[in-house]
């Protein structure tokens, strides 16, 4: 499955700071930095297939598509553990 | 053709030529022989027969609370199809094409042999497909 990857043309990050999606640890100035992120996705109009390529690509860094590494590693795992 | 096969079938040829389809969820799936199957999941009910069936019911449940959408919309299924494609594509990518016709047969779930689609039968909502390699 691909997808394409022309949705970054629209990504409301493109204006943002990129350290706010790649915040480092998961606790403190973290959290704040991962609310920020995913506040600027939820009215991004490229949040739709931003996690769909995430998740196509299996990326494991960062903020995509609203959601953190850790929310992608349990969309991956409860889908593996459901369809094999 | 008739009226309910009519619109099928169309977007099934606007599938094939690249533009955009009409329909709610339509997705082409690569096999574990080497084919590719057209998948068209048109109401709320035959998506969730076809999350059911690859059994990722559970995942997309806890997809709807992360986002949060509704997938028995056809707005959030519509916007994130990508999404659950690319959550469905490993289920079909381990499947030949003769698993997948056992699947489907206990479904609502138009489907097709990605190679046969301009021979979708009218009103036939899902089809066998030709035997991988057959004529």
């Amino acid at each position: 499955m691909t997808v394409h990857v022309n949705w970054r043309e629209d990504a409301a990050c493109r204006d943002a700071d990129p350290e706010l999606f790649f915040p480092v640890g998961t606790t403190g100035p973290a959290l704040r930095q991962i609310r920020e992120a995913k506040r600027i996705c939820r009215g991004c109009p490229a949040q739709a297939p931003c996690l769909a390529w995430a998740l196509d690509h299996g990326v494991t860094d960062g903020v995509w598509g609203a959601t953190t590494e850790g929310q992608r590693r349990a969309i991956r795992s409860l889908a593996r553990a459901g369809s094999s | 053709m008739t009226s309910r096969a009519g619109p099928l079938a169309a977007g099934w040829h606007e599938a094939g030529s690249g533009r955009r389809s009409q329909y709610v969820f339509t997705r082409d799936f690569a096999t574990a022989d080497g084919h590719r199957v057209m998948v068209a999941a048109l109401t709320p009910r035959q998506f969730a027969d076809l999350a059911t069936m690859a059994r990722l019911a559970r995942t997309f449940a806890f997809l709807e609370r992360l986002l949060p959408a509704d997938f028995s919309t056809r707005g959030d299924l519509y916007t994130h199809r990508a999404t659950l494609a690319a959550l469905l594509a490993p289920w079909f990518a381990r499947r030949t094409v003769a698993d997948l016709a056992a699947a489907f047969a206990a479904t609502s779930v138009p489907w097709t042999h990605a190679a046969d689609h301009c021979g979708w039968e009218p009103g036939v909502p899902t089809r066998p497909p030709s035997p991988p390699g057959g004529r």
